[in-house]
């Protein structure tokens, strides 16, 4: 038992070498596994959320995302919506634009944003709809963020 | 000379040349990164110089017999070069150090190992990454993080945060800035304080969704990059981890002698005391060659070996295997062992080599490329003034 032990020890010893050469020999291979066998994505809290709709303009297209209001478990009161306009040339000065996302055929508010300043003013049709967020300079456009209320 | 080899027992130089081959043969790949060598002069220099350096610690290591010793040079030499290359990266892409709310909606924050533990819960709950990085596909995507922690926890363990973590050369660094320690005791007590820490990120990170370490604790984002400060919150956490980083990072390192950040508060080590469990490499004691000089205790960086630990014959799971007891026990009482493998009439020499040619390979692999990006950059100041 003893020898077996140590026979297994220095086996582990040695695979030890060889997974440090294929950590970083096969990184490329191993996080392309790892990502594809997980499926895991970023926290819509931070990338937007999945693209639920996209307007293209001619210029430019307006990219709406899912709202988001995921929780660790089931999902908060309070959550976003986030709005992309790209490519960033094709933009006009000004932009205005009714969203509807919940697709009840009426827009749920309409968001005005300056290119130039990134100022934005929301007009709100849904009582869903809070408030504006930020506005942020992407390098390919901008984005902004409306606050949402979850509705049952 | 102290140390795991007696003098006379050192490995001559053909021999250590012999055991060093395939060290040479492998950093020559990794330092390239697979690419045909250099041609520029500049470029020349800075490869040439960073594999003559890396080769030289690791001769030194196998004919020597010293482990920590030579370890340490390259290991802060990592860091130090880390941080130089990171804010001059920083720099030419972005212009700042700062990042800001857009950066981070484009996916534009590397990923580090620190935000790991914090990542669990949520990926196993909602199959999502509480960060705002990328999965796969750019520099230091989340994917390529989590396979190098993989490979380097199964090889290593806790030997991560002597080998391969790029901030724990810091706190090394300055804890060998004065040769006596101004502040010799320490209550051990502290030393649970990392897996306090870990438990709250955790558990907070879980429930607000968010990197709760990030955003709030790492002391090392003044060295690296930090939220661009346009709320009276960010500004608080902006003061936290800057005074964070002086005190543990610069300071009590400086006044213990100890790795105190490594050691007093990094939930990441904490978290890989616990993946230690899986690694076969472990640091022995052998109470009965041990005369009580009590000068591993005092020179461990991590506060992971005294009395009781001697007594048992091993160190605190702490401990991060850099070899530091090793190379100060005179008696030759502390080594490196291969668990299953036999402790008394073993081969201590056989079982230091089996860990440290996987330990120095991370180490060497890491470093290598930000040694000789700091290097390159060094070079265009000296010749046009500017780093870009």
């Amino acid at each position: 038992m003893k020898k077996l032990k140590s026979f297994l020890g220095y086996i582990w010893a040695v695979a030890a070498i060889i997974i440090a050469l294929a950590t970083f020999f096969g990184n490329d291979y191993f996080s392309r596994m790892l990502a594809a066998s997980t499926g895991v994505t970023i926290n819509p809290r931070f990338s937007g959320g999945e693209i639920i709709k996209t307007v293209d303009h001619g210029n430019y297209k307006t990219v709406v995302h899912r709202p988001v209001f995921d929780a660790l478990i089931g999902q908060t009161k309070e959550g976003f919506i986030q709005i992309n306009w790209e490519p960033a040339a094709g933009l006009p000065q000004v932009i205005s634009e009714g969203i509807d996302y919940n697709g009840d055929g009426k827009d749920d508010f309409v968001i005005t944003l300056d290119t130039a300043t990134g100022k934005t003013t929301l007009a709100k049709n849904n009582s869903a709809v809070l408030d504006v967020g930020e506005s942020y300079h992407l390098k390919n456009g901008w984005a902004v963020r409306v606050l949402l209320k979850r509705q049952p | 000379m102290a140390g795991i080899i007696p003098a006379s027992q050192q490995p001559g130089i053909l021999k250590t040349l012999l055991l060093c081959l395939p060290m040479i043969f492998i950093t020559q790949m990794m330092l390239s990164a697979g690419k045909p060598l250099p041609t520029e002069p500049a470029g020349i220099v800075s490869f040439a110089v960073t594999f003559i350096f890396v080769n030289s610690i690791f001769f030194l290591m196998i004919r020597t017999g010293k482990t920590d010793r030579w370890r340490s040079i390259l290991f802060v030499t990592y860091s130090v070069c880390f941080v130089l290359s990171f804010i001059t990266n920083l720099f030419e892409v972005r212009g700042s150090m700062a990042i800001s709310q857009a950066n981070m909606i484009e996916g534009l924050t590397p990923f580090c190992h620190m935000v790991i533990p914090v990542t669990l819960i949520p990926a196993a709950l909602t199959r999502t990454i509480i960060f705002p990085g990328t999965i796969i596909g750019t520099w230091a995507s989340i994917a390529t993080m989590f396979v190098l922690w993989i490979g380097s926890s199964l090889a290593l363990g806790r030997g991560f945060c002597s080998w391969f973590c790029f901030f724990g050369g810091m706190d090394e660094g300055f804890s060998r800035l004065f040769k006596k320690a101004r502040i010799k005791k320490v209550n051990p007590r502290w030393t649970y304080l990392p897996y306090a820490v870990l438990l709250l990120i955790v558990l907070a990170s879980a429930v607000t969704l968010a990197p709760f370490y990030c955003e709030w604790l790492c002391p090392f984002k003044t060295v690296t990059e930090f939220a661009e400060i346009t709320s009276l919150k960010i500004f608080i956490q902006t003061i936290i981890f800057v005074s964070l980083f002086i005190a543990l990072v610069m300071v009590l390192p400086a006044l213990t002698r100890r790795r105190t950040q490594c050691s007093l508060f990094c939930p990441f080590g904490a978290f890989q005391s616990l993946t230690n469990k899986i690694n076969v490499f472990e640091i022995r004691v052998e109470p009965d060659k041990c005369i009580q000089c009590k000068k591993c205790i005092a020179t461990c960086p991590s506060f992971s070996i005294n009395e009781e630990t001697i007594a048992k014959g091993k160190t605190a799971m702490t401990c991060m295997k850099c070899g530091k007891c090793v190379d100060a026990c005179k008696q030759q009482a502390i080594f490196y062992h291969i668990k299953g493998a036999p402790l008394a009439h073993g081969k201590p020499e056989i079982y230091r080599r089996l860990f440290i040619y996987p330990a120095f390979l991370f180490l060497a692999t890491m470093s290598g490329g930000y040694v000789q990006d700091a290097i390159l950059k060094i070079i265009k100041l000296i010749a046009t003034g500017s780093i870009f």
